[in-house]
């Protein structure tokens, strides 16, 4: 009995080594954070009127945005970017790029599209999406829709399992009122520009989010890139049919009025252009002379977004 | 309900190996002064968890039958003739556990307990397996040179044969003054077993079985994969789909107590010392009413009763060691034990990879101590502990793949009616789950549980159970930053880790009638609650169930049930589970019938055919090409079903020679609804057959091996119908076991004692490759294949 004591004491005392003997957390992770864009809206995206350099005052009945945060490591070598994001744009918004090692990282909003399949009918998910963020859903949809300033031949990636199109990046709605004329503007734009900004610059913290201020400035459509208000008479000139709304036909037969270069012609400021027949809505892309109007809009809203 | 057996007639014949005993009997014998032994027999056997009282009078029980015994010394001071009725608890083991005088005077009470305790039996049966016993034998003292008394009963095997048995050795010539009488009846017997917790179309294996039994390694819970019903995922790894239900559908128990992880790494050995089960059922329909929470089926293992001498077992493998050893003390009213299992492979491993890390372990320990000889307290407890892990080769950090641990503690009070005429249990669970994320986070539970039951005889035919159980579940993980990790990250953890409380209470009541021998019918009202993380779910679990002999020897089951669960993961991964039970509880309907046949040569042939239907069951095996352990959620399934024929015909693999065959014809099929036809499930597989047998070739040696084979996935479906329009080629391959036994002790062979064993064993000695899929390219098409997985083990094996 003895030795059978002894033989349990010592099983008891490997059976405790054994409790004892827990998981182990011997791996360090490399410490991680996040950086985050919050986007508030100017008084235009709220819908306060905005008055252009020729009288017309401009409200935005409606705007509705998909963006994705991006996050480049300043040193290189890392980065990271947040999923879509789509917002009504008269409401505050954020956006996280998540699991950053920590360093600096230069941070920027860039507009993006939604892949759809054109063959199949709007996906439900956005609709939900939309109203999580107090998009109509009717808005909503038009993101997976081509965008106004899209032709057949672009925004779209052909994939082995179907043929997906990019939809548009900006939905507005846009009232112009000057006396008694009333100009109306409902476009889906894809961004036009694609050129990268730097971003702003932040230290990324370990399990913590340091955010960036920005703001959704759809004035900007209607101003230059050093900030000066554009007219927005070429736009309400382009009504031909007189219907007060200006249609995306409309906006294609104008030329731009704005700094977009023009092919051949660097000094890219102010007045009214010729029409250029033949001109391409490739987004982003002029492959004539000038841009036309909508090609213009389309340019600027790559621009709405900007730091505070 | 009580069994009345007479005795068989003592027969002149004496067993081979018996003979020694005998001798050395005689010549103690002689040296006696007076004593006439005779034994006579009132059994009443029990088990000791005393859990459950009486036999099935038709069951193949069989009473414990002396092989070796004492002849008591007539007692200094004792005058003339007297009788003793001695109580003995005869081990599953042979042993006497625990001795006392019911009736006679001293000093011969005295004599006759002294001689009794040291009494050898080969223990009762129950269906083949050993188990715990009560008897009463009588003790007649004769004056030194008279006979006994002539009414007295005989001493031989009088006790140890059921009516019709032929005894297995010759009456005890008696000593000086003794003499021999006639067999006495034994007058009750009663076995306090797992009997009641029988359900029809159940399948139970014993410890021996298991044993012999090539590919299982000596783990009960490995073993079940012979059985029908058990459909393999891929061969030689341990989770089965049964009758259609996923792995995680199903609840494996020890004691009762539910066991969180069963296998190291999910495929390695189990958890439990083989040492301390002593069997291991499968229910796959219509489960005993103590068990509920699970859909597709429950596997329950049962420990050895406590050890009323020292006992234990030992193995080494090429790639761990374990041991299990048990001893009594306090006057062998307490027992305790300790075991366990310890791997080196991290040190074999290294050898070979010097990054990679692969350790585990786990501990066995209980302690039980008798209040009286009703009553008994107990402590059980278990863990697991798996590691592994490997050096990034550019970072030269440790990376880690899994790392888990369990724990768990039971402790229980069994108290035993007068008589067996009741027992309860109560009893309280604590444990302790553990699983690593990432870095220093772990997803992790305290569990807290307490049950009870009481079963006592209602009527001579109609036994009643009540009990009630609940457990408390405190999950603890540890959620990582939102910002340290991507936003899916971050919800699967919120999703399966998340700090929440859990519950699940259940409360059941059932009867058992028993209208003529050999029936039994069992109607089970159940009910569970769950709430988790404020969400709530009601699961009402009745159940049916019956067993008619309707030809001799040919008996009809039925099981009938509903068995609810709530959302569980796709494999048990200790403290991984969904919170606030997403889509709500998943429900499986199970119905079942069939024969049970008694053939010669002590055959049993079983069939049963089944259908089986599951609702809201999670089953991640739903498209087998897309199981995505990523999504934070798995959806719950549509509707799905299961049916088929099983078949088991077989002959205790604990005898000298046995033969099993095991088959499965089945179809398995997902969604029933307009919305989602019926599709052939993708690990449906049509059938499986296994055919093995068990040869004691003398001298020691003993072959064993398993042929087994089954149908392969369904390769493609037919877009109309959903139904399987091709399939994988099956899979085909043999387990074989040698073993070669050294008895250390000339009791070893009768009684279990001290042995060594030398086992060669090897699961897939065929070396065959499982083939999971399919893939075609420019009209060439090559099959994927696993494996093949080959599990050698040279094991040395050893028992006190």
């Amino acid at each position: 009995m003895a030795s059978s004591g002894r033989r349990i004491g010592g099983g008891l005392v490997l059976s405790l080594a054994a409790l004892a003997s827990c998981v182990p957390a011997t791996e360090e992770l490399a410490p991680r954070g996040a950086a985050g864009v919050v986007l508030e809206p100017s008084p235009a995206a709220r819908g306060e009127p905005l008055l252009t350099s020729d009288g017309w005052t401009l409200r935005f009945e409606a705007l509705a945005i998909v963006a994705w945060v991006g996050a480049v490591s300043v040193t290189g070598g890392e980065a990271g970017s947040s999923s879509f994001v789509m917002w009504n744009g008269a409401h505050r918004a954020e956006s996280i790029v998540r699991a950053l090692l920590v360093s600096s990282y230069a941070v920027d909003v860039r507009l993006g599209s939604l892949l759809f399949d054109p063959t199949e009918a709007e996906a439900p998910d956005v609709v939900a999406l939309s109203r999580a963020h107090g998009v109509a859903a009717d808005l909503a949809t038009r993101f997976l829709r081509r965008p106004d300033n899209a032709t057949s031949s672009v925004s779209s990636s052909d994939t082995s399992a179907a043929r997906l199109e990019a939809g548009p990046a900006l939905v507005f709605v846009l009232r112009a009122e000057k006396g008694d004329q009333v100009r109306v503007l409902d476009l889906a734009l894809a961004p036009g520009d694609l050129s990268l900004d730097r971003g702003v610059e932040v230290a990324v913290r370990a399990n913590d989010v340091v955010f960036v201020q920005m703001q959704v400035a759809p004035e900007r459509l209607f101003q230059t890139a050093s900030g000066a208000t554009l007219p927005f008479q070429p736009i309400a000139d382009a009504d031909r049919d007189g219907d007060g709304r200006v249609s995306v036909p409309e906006l294609r037969e104008e030329r731009d009025v704005d700094d977009v270069p023009c092919r051949g012609d660097s000094s890219v400021t102010g007045g009214p252009r010729a029409r250029a027949p033949g001109v391409s809505d490739r987004a982003g892309q002029v492959d004539t002379d000038c841009p036309t109007l909508l090609q213009g809009l389309a340019v600027r809203a790559a621009k709405i977004i900007r730091p505070r | 309900m009580t069994a009345r057996l007479p005795c068989g007639r003592p027969s002149t014949s004496r067993p081979e190996g018996r003979d020694v005993h005998h001798g050395r009997r005689t010549v103690r014998a002689r040296r006696v002064a007076c004593a006439a032994l005779a034994i006579t027999c009132m059994m009443h056997a029990s088990r000791s968890r005393a859990e459950e009282p009486r036999v099935d009078p038709t069951s193949d029980v069989t009473p414990p039958e002396i092989v070796a015994q004492e002849p008591p010394s007539y007692p200094a001071g004792g005058q003339g003739a007297a009788r003793v009725v001695v109580e003995l608890v005869v081990t599953a083991e042979g042993s006497v556990e625990s001795a006392k005088v019911v009736e006679g005077p001293e000093p011969f009470g005295s004599a006759a307990l002294a001689a009794a305790k040291r009494h050898r039996f080969k223990p009762a049966t129950r269906s083949g397996h050993p188990v715990r016993a009560r008897i009463r034998i009588v003790v007649a003292f004769a004056r030194p040179g008279e006979a006994a008394d002539p009414g007295s009963p005989s001493t031989s095997g009088a006790a140890s044969r059921p009516a019709g048995g032929d005894a297995s050795h010759p009456p005890e010539r008696p000593a000086d003054g003794a003499k021999t009488e006639a067999p006495a009846k034994v007058q009750e017997v009663q076995i306090l077993g797992t009997r009641e917790l029988k359900t029809p179309t159940e399948h139970r294996l014993g410890r021996s079985e298991v044993r012999v039994l090539p590919g299982a390694f000596g783990d009960p819970f490995r073993a079940i994969d012979v059985l029908p019903g058990v459909i393999p995922i891929v061969s030689g790894l341990p989770y089965f789909y049964i009758r259609g239900a996923p792995p995680s559908a199903v609840g494996y128990y020890v004691d009762e107590v539910r066991v969180p992880y069963l296998f190291h790494f999910a495929l390695g050995p189990g958890v439990i010392q083989p040492a301390l089960i002593d069997e291991v059922a499968l229910h796959p329909a219509a489960f005993p009413a103590r068990f509920g929470r699970y859909a597709g089926g429950v596997v329950a293992g049962s420990t050895r009763d406590p050890a009323t001498e020292l006992r234990g077992e030992a193995q080494v493998r090429i790639y761990d060691a374990g041991a299990y050893v048990e001893a009594p003390f306090a006057a062998g009213r307490a027992s305790a034990g300790v075991g366990g299992r310890y791997s080196y492979t991290a040190a074999v491993v290294s050898l070979f990879a010097p990054d990679l890390t692969i350790d585990y372990r786990d501990y066995n320990a209980r302690a039980s101590y008798a209040l009286s000889d009703r009553v008994r307290v107990s402590a059980f407890t278990f863990g697991s502990y798996d590691y592994a892990s490997g050096v990034d080769g550019e970072t030269g950090k440790e990376e880690v793949y899994f790392a888990s641990e369990f724990h768990r503690l039971d402790v229980r009070l069994d108290r035993r009616g007068e008589g067996g005429s009741s027992v309860s249990r109560v009893a309280a669970t604590f444990g302790i789950d553990r699983t690593r994320l990432e870095g220093a986070r772990f997803a992790q539970n305290w569990v807290t549980g307490l049950r009870g039951r009481h079963r006592w005889s209602a009527r001579p035919d109609v036994d009643v159970e009540v009990g009630a159980d609940t457990f408390i579940e405190l999950y603890r993980g540890d959620l990582p930053s939102p910002y340290a990790v991507r936003e899916s990250d971050y919800e699967q953890a919120v999703a399966l880790f998340a700090p929440r409380t859990e519950t699940a209470s259940g409360a059941w009541a059932t009867s058992t009638y028993r209208p003529r021998p050999g029936w039994d019918l069992t109607a089970v009202l159940r009910g569970d609650v769950f709430t988790s993380d404020g969400k709530i779910g009601v699961g009402p679990s009745p159940r049916l169930s019956a067993r008619i002999p309707v030809l001799a020897k040919v008996t009809f089951l039925a099981a009938l049930g509903i068995a609810p669960q709530p959302p569980a993961f796709a494999i048990p991964i200790p403290a991984v589970g969904y919170k606030g039970l997403p889509g709500g509880l998943a429900y499986a309907y199970q119905k079942s019938a069939g024969l049970e046949v008694g053939l010669p040569l002590r055959f049993t042939l079983k069939t049963v055919g089944f259908h089986h239907s599951y609702f809201n069951l999670r089953d991640f095996a739903r498209d087998r090409g897309d199981i995505d352990f990523d999504r934070s959620q798995l959806e719950p399934s549509s509707p799905s079903q299961a049916f088929g024929l099983e078949l088991f015909l077989s002959r205790k693999l604990s005898e000298r020679y046995a033969a099993f065959t095991s088959m499965t014809l089945s179809c398995s099929q997902l969604g029933s609804t307009a919305s989602a036809p019926e599709t052939t499930s993708p690990f449906d597989r049509s059938y499986v057959l296994q055919i093995g047998g068990v040869l004691d070739l003398g001298r020691g040696w003993r072959a064993s091996s398993r042929f087994l084979t089954y149908g392969g996935w369904p390769l493609e479906r037919d877009p109309s119908t959903g139904r399987a329009t091709g399939r994988l080629d099956g899979f085909t391959r043999v387990d074989a076991r040698v073993e070669k036994r050294w008895s250390l002790s000339k009791e070893a062979a009768a009684s279990g004692g001290r042995w060594i064993s030398l086992v060669l064993e090897g699961l897939n000695v065929t070396g065959s490759t499982d083939i999971v899929g399919r893939t075609c390219e420019e009209g060439r098409c090559r099959d994927q294949r696993i494996g093949p997985l080959i599990v050698p083990s040279i094991g040395v094996e050893g028992g006190l």
